[in-house]
């Protein structure tokens, strides 16, 4: 965690015991029959969820698993075969609610013959915001993705990543207060990951519910608070990340500036206490932090490194 | 020109549309409720079925209220954009293509060349023009689902009738456009191609000028294959006769070397006659009324006969006959009308003779004020032009006063006979009418594209509902149909209800592979049965879609155009009001299957 | 932004080097049409005759709507046939034309087409219209239609023949063929120059068109099932009908005297060709009195060689017949009565005995002469029988006599003077009339002396019945009677007037 996370605790006024549920999901099943009325595939088996608001909170599972689905049907893409979907107390098939939703699916599906001011604008409109409000909102939201220098070509000539960024722009052109991610990392390369996932804690830094699926789990595990595991349309766990993921048995201690004397002191006090010494070694940063540190020095300093 | 079924004034059509739109919308409405809650009932449950429809009628309800102008205006430009895309320039092309060489196969020395150059043009424009509208309309939203676009229009919030709107709005916008330049093309390639002059020539031959009636000393040269003779009028202007359609002013300069004339352009082809139409009713040959005259044989039944030398008359009540339409300063010489009769004679007799017949100007409601019997001398297909004078007198020679002696309560009454016994004058009620002043003729081909306007706002309307649940190449088909049954709704009619002999579609079928024709039964075996029986209900689907889809033939003024006469600005409403109405039952229909619709499927 | 610019630039330079080719694409492939010879490949095609040799001229129009119809030509000729049945029925003869001229672009070389649409044209609309002016256009429509017709199909002998029959029987024989006639003679923009000469008779237009077809048939082309017989007729009839409305016309004297001298001797020439016949065999109308004398030498011959042989065989077969038959045959035609008629003819029959019957009979070396002499008589018999039926076809004998009557200067008086007769009358000179006439039937009965048979034709009987009947209206006007010892006594005897 880092010390913006802690003043933005601070500065919060106390959290009620009972956090305000974004997204409520009752029995939410979805089951694909084909013409005659048989059932072909129960894509999402009932659900019972919760995203409360200000936190990020992930679904996870293998291609397949009903993420998708999920998010689908949250949104409205699909009508569900029982149960309930609300967002914001409206169900998922009131339109209304989509004012405050923004919604990046996972290839973007933009229309390719506007250029990226159009898009947004055009976007803006559908929110039926003012001309003066759109213009500058499309500009803030340009300039933070970072596609100032391509903001008149049109979409068809965008690489991925820069259509993921734009999709991203478009996701919050109207401040929403829930955003939803279908695979937001899936296929950007580590710097538009690492980019995409300061956006996200950024997000739920100002106040905003994320709600994202993907099935890197890697990317999950840094970003999410609570995160939700389904399997062929049955939900497997819930709960919070450092909760489940926490390890009771093991201790682990990160120091700095300790001395081969400190370190075998270490080691004797475990002894003494009949703990079991799993290592005691210098940790792995990881290959992300490595290749990170590489392409800014790189861009600091141009040319072969120094052996 | 033919004007078959009477158009009734705006807004007397007005009381009888509305009620019955109104029906109708409230009949489909119920049926479509019941069948929902049927399908709901199935589905859910008696109970929750009815709850599910409720919200659903009360949302949809909602959801039409909320509909935002700045939405509906950013989705008909994305629309046009995609349309542009798509090369809808294209047609542009193909259209100029058409035009140049329209020439090989349009006569520009036919008998009425406006008329063929006129109506070419409007049935090329409306073809071409349906075509585009129906190509952009279908394709768009099945196109849109199929890349998953519309994933990210329909998780903003735009609610479903604005999808369905816009895309009418915006494909509608670029048919205007392209209707546009089509006219404008159009109005300058028909005037240039009937456009012509002749040059004056002297006869000098005394062979030639023997022979030659009175007064024809010169004649013009031979251009798109006709000449005309000119003739002095009393005021001393010279002209051509009337030829082609069509004649021309001429206009002499003196001058040192002799006396020059030039021909000025062609005047009369394009017209915009303004008629006022009257009431037909017959004397039958012993002077009694009867609903209409004499069938001479003809199949065509759209005009019937008087004898002549009898008592029998065609009498035609004109309305509206005042001072006021009529100031004698416009009309020095009386009201003008015109009179197109048709001749049928039972003895060849004279040829070199055309048959008389007569005509008097009747009070109606005291027919024995009449005027004197006016002889005329029938013309058969052409347009006589004749005068009403304000000042007429009857058979004793007392002088009457056309508006105080004749005119009753604004009504006029032309009671026209046959002179010649055994003869048979033959009209119908759109042949006589009263000229008000014609109309200016750009404004009259600008109504006649307003007409293919509105056609291609139906063609899009139906387009789109049809491509919000079907995908765009099935779309596609229904559309056409669609088209297809507005332009032969009459047959397809005739043919559902027996009219037309041979059977419906699968009799018809039947027909046509064991080679039998129309009117010989089949043989009655079991499947002719089943395939009879299939056909009733075929039939009773085709009757109701006749009467709900759009009659094109009705929207399509072009023969107003090409024939000269006014569009009265009655049946533009009527096409314009309707045309809403079935945008109104569209859009509704569209809403409803967009709103239902699993566009993730 | 630059690579936008280079292939907007390219898109317009395309643009406008197809454009820029279309102009001249257009003024090379205009197809040539009645005005105007059209660009240059439809002129070099007319100079080197480079058509299609067995059709005609290929229209670029033409081409277009066919291509443009992708094949479906038959469809598109279906809507087009329907259309122009609607046009008709409504009346909108615009219309109907002009779809009529694009039925004609779709199937070009559909000989069928072109008849019956110009057929319709000609016959059917023409009528629709009172005044004969618009009568005479809508002729003319169709004539310039089927004409049209003869540049796509070359050498067609059908359509060409079709302009001529229009051009003479639709003008010449309507009831309006005085005021068509007259239109057509005057009708500078159809002949193309100043027309008031003698050659813009619609007969002798005609009958250029009828030469013309048989000029195409010479060439090579087939007759498509036209009779010969008929078909090689008509360029002489032209002739006689135009000699024939020249008395209507009121024109004698010598230049009529040359035209029936020329009709006389196309006639005859026609007489002389030979013609095919059904039979297998050819023969030569004018031929029959030299076969009708051959066989008579040869039956003498035949009767020489077994003298009373015949008779003696016939007598033997009617021994065989019943009573009845013998009654019947006895019978004159005209008395028999019911039945018999049936009796006489099986009679007929019995008795029949042939040449071949009669050689049968004979023996010896006159036998095989005999037999000899009746197979050529049978062969000759069946050819003057052939060609007497043929000539009763196209009424040769009568016609013949005709154009040798009408050009003696004896039948131009008589004509003469019964027109000044008549034309005296209804000027109101009963008197002259009277004389004229008398002068008028006194040269008449010269000619029937001179030519009895032609007192056998009924229209040649009952037009003199008739100019005799308007002579008794003369003489009833004068108040004279009718002369007791009328010399043409025969010919009201023989074709009585008509009581109306």
């Amino acid at each position: 965690m880092s010390a913006t996370t802690e003043a933005a605790q601070a500065a919060a006024p106390s959290t009620p015991a009972a956090p305000e549920a974004i997204v409520q999901t009752r029995s939410l099943s979805k089951t694909y029959r084909d013409f005659w009325g048989r059932q072909k595939v129960r894509a999402l088996k009932p659900l019972d969820l919760e995203v409360h608001r200000g936190e990020i909170f992930g679904l996870l599972g293998p291609n397949g698993s009903g993420k998708t689905t999920t998010i689908k049907l949250l949104l409205g893409l699909l009508f569900p075969t029982t149960g309930k979907a609300l967002v914001f107390g409206k169900d998922s098939s009131d339109v209304s609610k989509n004012e405050r939703i923004g919604y990046l699916p996972e290839e973007s599906y933009l229309y390719r013959f506007l250029n990226a001011e159009e898009t947004l604008d055009f976007y803006g409109r559908l929110f039926d915001m003012p001309a003066e409000v759109r213009k500058r909102r499309t500009q803030e939201l340009i300039d933070m993705v970072g596609l100032n220098w391509a903001k008149r070509r049109q979409l068809k000539e965008y690489s991925k990543g820069m259509t993921r960024r734009i999709g991203l722009a478009q996701a919050l052109i109207n401040d929403p207060e829930l955003i939803v991610l279908d695979e937001p990392t899936t296929g950007l390369d580590p710097i538009g990951t690492r980019e995409m996932k300061d956006l996200i804690i950024k997000l739920r830094d100002e106040g905003k519910t994320v709600l994202m699926c993907s099935h890197l789990l890697a990317d999950v595990q840094d970003v999410c608070d609570r995160i939700a595991i389904l399997y062929q349309g049955e939900l497997k766990e819930l709960g919070r990340v450092d909760s489940l993921l926490k390890v009771d048995e093991v201790t682990e201690v990160r120091a700095r500036g300790l001395s081969e004397e400190a370190k075998s002191e270490i080691r004797e006090v475990i002894q003494r206490h009949q703990g079991e010494l799993l290592s005691l070694d210098n940790p792995s940063t990881t290959l992300e932090e490595l290749f990170l540190r590489i392409v800014r020095e790189s861009e600091e300093r141009p040319g072969a490194r120094p052996q | 020109m033919v004007v078959e079924t009477e158009i009734i004034p705006f807004f007397e059509w007005l009381q009888l549309a509305v009620p019955f739109f109104l029906t109708v919308a409230v009949a489909v409405a119920v049926f479509a409720l019941a069948a929902s809650y049927l399908i709901c009932a199935v589905r859910y449950g008696p109970l929750a079925g009815g709850d599910v429809v409720y919200r659903v009628v009360t949302t949809s309800i909602k959801e039409i209220l909320q509909i935002s102008p700045r939405r509906v205006f950013a989705l008909a430009w994305l629309a046009i954009q995609e349309s542009v895309r798509r090369r809808v320039l294209v047609v542009f092309a193909v259209f100029l293509a058409i035009l140049l060489f329209a020439g090989w196969f349009l006569d520009n020395s036919s008998h009425d060349a406006g008329k063929l150059y006129l109506s070419f043009v409007l049935t090329a424009t409306t073809y071409l023009v349906l075509l585009l509208a129906l190509f952009l309309s279908v394709f768009s939203i099945p196109n849109d689902v199929k890349s998953r676009t519309i994933y990210t229009i329909v998780t903003k919030p735009v609610r479903p009738g604005e999808i369905v709107l816009g895309r009418v709005i915006g494909f509608s916008l670029v048919g205007t456009v392209v209707l546009l330049v089509m006219g404008i093309s159009s109005y300058i390639f028909v005037f240039r191609s009937v456009n012509h002059t002749h040059e004056v020539v002297l006869l000098d031959d005394p062979e030639l000028v023997e022979e030659l009636p009175e007064g024809e000393r010169f004649r013009t040269t031979t251009e798109q294959e006709h000449r005309h003779v000119i003739f002095e009028d009393a005021d001393g202007n010279l002209a051509t006769d009337f030829r082609n359609s069509h004649w021309h002013p001429i206009s002499a300069e003196d001058s040192p070397e002799g006396t020059t004339y030039s021909v000025s352009p062609p005047e009369g082809t394009f017209t915009a006659r303004v008629p006022i139409y009257g009431k037909l009713s017959f004397l039958d040959r012993a002077g009694r009324p009867a609903s209409k005259g004499v069938n001479t044989g003809s199949e065509w039944m759209y005009r019937s006969f008087i004898e002549g030398g009898s008592a029998a008359a065609a009498i035609w009540r004109f309305p509206g006959i005042t001072r006021e339409r009529f100031p004698p300063e416009e009309f020095p010489d009386g009201i003008p009308f015109e009179m197109t009769l048709r001749v049928f004679r039972t003895y060849k007799g004279d040829v070199e003779r055309g048959i008389p017949g007569s005509y008097v100007i009747r009070n109606p409601d005291k027919p024995d004020i009449q005027s004197s019997e006016q002889i005329f001398v029938a013309r058969e297909f052409y347009t006589d032009r004749k005068f009403i004078p304000f000042e007429l007198e009857d058979e004793k020679g007392n002088k009457l006063d056309l508006f105080e002696d004749l005119v009753s309560d604004g009504k006029l009454e032309l009671a026209v006979k046959c002179l010649d016994p055994a003869q048979y004058f033959g009209m119908a009620q759109a042949d006589v009418y009263l000229k008000a002043d014609d109309a200016p003729f750009a404004m009259n081909f600008v109504k006649g594209y307003l007409s293919i306007w509105t056609q291609m706002v139906l063609v899009t309307g139906f387009g789109v509902m049809f491509s919000t649940f079907l995908n765009g190449a099935v779309a596609m088909i229904a559309t056409l149909a669609a088209i297809i049954m507005g332009f032969f709704t009459k047959f397809v009619t005739d043919v559902a209800t027996e009219t037309v002999s041979g059977g419906g579609p699968i009799e018809a079928l039947i027909r046509l592979l064991t080679q039998k024709n129309l009117v010989s039964p089949l043989e009655d075996t079991l499947g002719n049965r089943v395939a009879q029986l299939l056909d009733e209900g075929v039939m009773f689907v085709m009757v109701r879609m006749g009467y709900i889809l759009p009659n094109f033939r009705q929207f399509d003024s072009s023969d107003y155009v090409a024939n000269g006469y006014n569009i009265p600005w009655d049946l533009a409403l009527q096409n314009l009001v309707a045309t809403f109405g079935y945008l109104a039952a569209v859009f509704v229909a569209g809403f409803f299957f967009m709103k239902t619709r699993e566009v993730a499927k | 932004m630059r690579q936008e610019w280079k292939s907007l630039i390219r898109k317009v330079v395309y643009f406008v080097i197809i454009a820029a080719l279309l102009v001249p694409l257009a003024m090379i492939s205009r197809p040539a049409t009645n005005k105007s010879p059209g660009g240059m490949l439809a002129q070099l095609r007319q100079q080197h005759q480079l058509a299609q040799a067995n059709l005609g001229e290929i229209d670029p129009a033409s081409e277009t709507i066919r291509l443009a119809s992708l094949g479906m030509t038959g469809i598109a000729a279906n809507i087009l046939w329907e259309k122009a049945n609607h046009y008709k029925l409504v009346e909108d003869w615009t219309s109907f034309k002009t779809t009529l001229d694009q039925i004609t672009r779709v199937q070009p070389n559909f000989a069928a087409v072109w008849r019956f649409q110009a057929w319709n044209l000609s016959y059917n609309v023409s009528a629709e219209f009172d005044d004969y002016k618009d009568r005479y256009y809508w002729v003319k429509q169709g004539i310039e239609y089927i004409q049209r017709g003869t540049l796509f199909n070359r050498d067609h002998p059908k359509l060409l023949w079709d302009v001529g029959w229009f051009i003479c029987q639709k003008i010449g024989r309507a009831d309006e063929r005085k005021q068509f006639r007259r239109l057509f003679k005057n009708d500078e923009d159809f002949h193309g120059a100043r027309a008031r000469t003698e050659d813009f008779d619609n007969w002798l237009v005609g009958k250029e068109w009828f030469l013309r077809a048989q000029e195409a048939v010479a060439r090579g082309s087939s007759l498509r099932g036209m009779s010969p017989l008929i078909f090689y007729a008509d360029a002489p009839m032209s002739q006689i009908n135009y000699s024939a409305n020249l008395n209507e016309d009121g024109r004698f004297g010598e230049f009529a005297k040359a035209a029936w001298a020329q009709s006389a001797e196309e006639w005859l020439a026609y007489g002389n060709m030979n013609t095919p016949t059904s039979y297998g065999f050819d023969i030569r109308l004018n031929e029959r009195e030299a076969l009708e004398e051959q066989a008579q030498e040869l039956r003498d011959k035949l009767e020489a060689l077994a003298p009373g042989l015949r008779q003696r065989l016939i007598d033997q077969k009617r021994a065989t017949l019943t009573a009845a038959q013998r009654e019947a045959l006895d019978l004159p035609v005209s008395e028999r009565v019911g039945d018999q008629h049936i009796r006489a003819s099986e009679a007929r029959e019995i008795t029949e005995v042939t040449h071949r019957e009669v050689a049968g009979h004979i023996e010896g070396e006159d036998g095989i002469q005999a037999l000899r002499i009746a197979n050529q008589l049978e062969d000759i018999e069946e050819s003057a029988r052939v060609t007497q039926r043929y000539r009763d076809i196209v009424n040769f004998d009568y016609w013949r006599a005709r154009c040798l009557m009408e050009r003696t200067d004896d039948a131009l008086l008589a004509r003469e003077l019964v027109h000044e007769g008549a034309e005296k009358r209804a000027s109101g000179d009963p008197n002259g009339a009277k004389e004229s006439y008398a002068e008028g039937l006194k040269y008449w009965k010269k000619v029937l002396d001179e030519f009895p048979s032609m007192l056998d034709d009924r229209t040649t009987g009952e037009d003199l019945s008739k100019v005799i009947e308007q002579y008794r209206e003369i003489l009833d006007q004068v108040e004279e009677p009718f002369p007791e010892d009328f010399p043409l006594q025969n010919v009201i005897d023989r074709y009585p007037p008509k009581p109306y």
